[in-house]
């Protein structure tokens, strides 16, 4: 398969996916296992994992193939959202660090749709400061290791089929970052116990998993033992863009949205509105160009993997300002709505949704903190 | 197949804009810009021989068949960042992206032709006027065109050695141009907010002229490729000011610690960085577009110098934010910076039109 035929296979394919799966402003978003089917059907269509090696399961192609299918996928409604982080960033970390054993146990699976997967991160006591986290593995007698501890803020965890736990395998190392390891966990095991977290916008997408004493089999250590911080922050600059790029899937509002709310309400005329409306054209065109251009420029291996927090930054918040921005220009008619009518609520939704953007993969602040310190080298809070 | 802009660089790309930085901070020091006598600074012609003596930066985007180097607009922006970064006042944006842009749309008029080989071999400056220009056209008593008029704060015009500028003839809308060495032309030199671009006011009473043909539709095209020139100036000016803020953060110490170790710090160079990179990234696309893809291509360039003059405004005045009273003072040049951001952000046209124009073509009435 060239490129060409990348094109033209994803176009077919995608006529093909939206023929059978129609999509309208009335269809609830995409569950998960609406999700897994498009990926079963992706990898059917020999579409999956483009630039993944073909023994891994993919094509086998060029960095060039995944964006000749972006391309062809532009601005289309696609239900792949729920499986970005298996696809964008766990995977890709099996692939980096994994062994033969864990890639043929793992990747073809995830490019079907069959193995989705979580990241068991944060935990109540170890929030920005991730590199704290309390949850340990121990070492069994048969080579396997014994997990104990409670992850939080964990999304996807109830419907993920493996977790990458990061757990502390080295009690008193100093600095702490070096005490850690990084697992695949089974989160179908019994003593893995999800509760789910409703959060502000009345939806459960994110997650408390309880780790009680569960057992993970030897050869489900990622890399090293100790090398959990350095496969941490490989995989943080790959959900920073990967999240900056999938922010705008749901519960968004672009810039064509709101020309239609204002055309809507009658109030495309008014320059203030169309002035807010070019503004924020400009900056979402601005984080989009930031966001391809990093993704060129790692392909090419310039500049440094940090820089993606930049574009999660400058996502977030243009992100905040269409939905502040609908608000205002619907007025009450986007804060009071019949029952029966989901979109009106859209520009309440966005609103509501809006915090999370600038607080999930790492809050603004400490990104700020991250481009400040391993970009433009300046010093660590409290060095003097 | 569509293609994507290419936003990256290549790395002969990335090698001339290494090689220009080190030449600039050899053959230019902006501070030469504090003077008392600013006149006296050799900013235009004679640092642009300067240069091109030593890169060969006069014949860039001309075409090569008039001996030229035919650069397009990503390596113009790449050379426009470097003159923005290095506050650079050799006259890149009235020659090297207006004049050409404006001669190479029709080089076959032999005249054009001869000014193109001019610019390229002789280091000609030559400046366009594009606006506040009041021309009217006639011929002497032996049937030579001649202008007279006016034609207000004309970017290079006290350095140029050539005018080029629209007025009436035959009916037609005719680009002409005018050598400013001849008795009928007088200049005033013009007190500029940006210390390091000069201006002058150009009169000009019954002065022969050549007449170049047509300009209908030209000189919108040229400012195009001016806008996306002052895009990338003002991402140098950027950059060079989170440099600063950086470099002044890592030494400074206050309450016994370093200030860029506090978030107050951090944070603001943080966003500076955000910002200059998404601007940059702005740039090289309409940049791309220019040179491959004229799809979008108005939309990008207008949206690029948008980005990059409120990105300047801000971080030249974050600068100062951070230097404190250093920042203020007449001796430390973050206020050429901030000079230069914000009279570029209305040089060719002001920001508020610039929305709005890009809300049109966003939003149908």
């Amino acid at each position: 398969m060239n490129l060409t035929d990348v094109a033209e296979r994803t176009k077919a394919f995608v006529a093909a996916y939206l023929l059978a799966n129609p999509v309208d402003n009335g269809t609830p978003a995409p569950g998960i296992a609406e999700a897994r089917r498009y990926q079963r059907a992706l990898h059917d269509a020999g579409l999956a994992g483009l630039t993944w090696e073909i023994t891994d399961g993919g094509a086998g192609l060029p960095a060039e193939a995944e964006r000749v299918f972006n391309i062809a996928t532009a601005g289309v409604p696609l239900p792949a959202a729920g499986l970005t982080l298996g696809l964008k960033v766990c995977g890709p970390a099996i692939r980096a660090f994994g062994t033969t054993a864990q890639r043929q146990r793992h990747l073809p699976a995830t490019l079907r749709g069959e193995q989705v997967w979580c990241q068991l991160w944060s935990e109540p006591e170890a929030g920005s400061d991730l590199a704290g986290v309390r949850t340990t593995a121990t070492p069994t007698p048969t080579g396997g290791w014994t997990v104990r501890g409670q992850k939080i803020w964990t999304s996807g965890a109830h419907h993920a089929d493996f977790g990458m736990a990061l757990c502390r395998t080295a009690t008193g190392a100093t600095p702490k970052h070096q005490g850690l390891s990084m697992f695949i966990v089974d989160m179908h095991q019994p003593d893995v116990e999800i509760r789910p977290l409703r959060q502000m916008t009345g939806d459960t997408e994110f997650n408390e998993v309880f780790l009680d004493e569960i057992e993970v089999p030897a050869g489900h250590l990622l890399g090293a033992l100790g090398q959990g911080w350095p496969i941490t922050t490989w995989m943080m600059s790959r959900e920073r863009v990967s999240v900056g790029l999938g922010m705008r899937v749901r519960q968004t509002l672009g810039w064509d949205d709101l020309v239609a709310m204002a055309k809507t309400s009658n109030r495309h005329a008014e320059p203030a509105v169309r002035h807010r409306i070019a503004e924020i054209y400009l900056k979402r065109r601005a984080a989009e160009l930031l966001g391809a251009r990093l993704a060129q420029e790692a392909d090419l291996g310039i500049g440094s993997p940090p820089r993606a927090s930049a574009l999660k930054v400058a996502e977030a918040a243009v992100i905040r300002d269409a939905a502040e921005f609908a608000i205002e220009l619907l007025g009450n008619a986007a804060t009071v709505w019949p029952p029966d009518d989901p979109e009106q609520a859209r520009a309440a939704d966005a609103v509501l949704m809006s915090p999370a953007f600038a607080i999930g993969g790492g809050t603004d602040d400490i990104q700020l903190n991250t481009l400040a310190e391993r970009v433009l080298n300046l010093p660590h809070d409290g060095a003097s | 197949m569509d293609e994507q802009p290419h936003l990256a660089l290549s790395p002969e790309q990335r090698q001339f804009a290494d090689q220009l930085r080190q030449v600039l901070r050899h053959r230019w020091d902006s501070r030469a810009l504090l003077s008392e006598h600013l006149d006296e600074v050799p900013r235009g012609a004679e640092l642009w021989r300067q240069l091109d003596a030593t890169l060969g930066l006069a014949g860039l985007t001309v075409p090569a068949e008039f001996g030229g180097a035919g650069a397009g607009a990503v390596e113009l922006a790449v050379v426009s960042e470097e003159f923005g970064r290095a506050l650079c006042p050799a006259p890149l944006l009235s020659t090297s992206a207006l004049a050409v842009s404006l001669l190479a749309t029709d080089s076959s008029h032999p005249d054009r032709a001869a000014l193109l080989t001019r610019i390229a071999g002789n280091g000609l400056v030559a400046a366009v006027a594009w606006d506040d220009v009041d021309m009217a056209c006639a011929r002497d008593h032996g049937g030579q065109r001649t202008l007279t008029g006016s034609a207000a704060r004309v970017c290079d015009g006290h350095d140029a050695q050539v005018l080029l500028v629209a007025a009436q003839a035959d009916g037609d809308e005719t680009l002409f141009s005018v050598e400013l060495d001849q008795p009928g032309v007088s200049r005033r030199r013009l007190t500029g907010l940006d210390r390091a671009r000069t201006h002058a006011d150009v009169t000009l009473t019954e002065a022969s002229a050549t007449a170049l043909g047509p300009v209908s539709g030209q000189l919108e095209r040229a400012l195009r490729t001016a806008r996306i020139t002052v895009a990338a100036d003002l991402v140098g000016v950027s950059a060079q000011c989170l440099d600063l803020a950086v470099a002044y953060a890592q030494q400074r110490r206050q309450f016994g610690r370093v200030i860029g170790s506090y978030q107050a710090i951090k944070h603001r160079c943080a966003r500076m960085f955000i910002e200059t990179e998404q601007a940059r990234s702005c740039v090289r696309d309409a940049a791309w577009r220019a040179d491959h893809c004229p799809d979008g291509l108005d939309l990008a360039a207008e949206g690029a110098l948008w980005f990059a003059a409120q990105t300047a405004i801000t971080t030249s005045a974050d600068l100062i934010r951070v230097l404190g009273g250093t920042g203020f003072t007449w001796e430390h040049e973050a206020h050429l910076y901030f000079r230069r951001a914000r009279a570029q952000a209305v040089l060719l046209g002001d920001q508020m039109r610039r929305s709005a124009r890009i809300a049109d073509r966003l939003i149908a009435p």
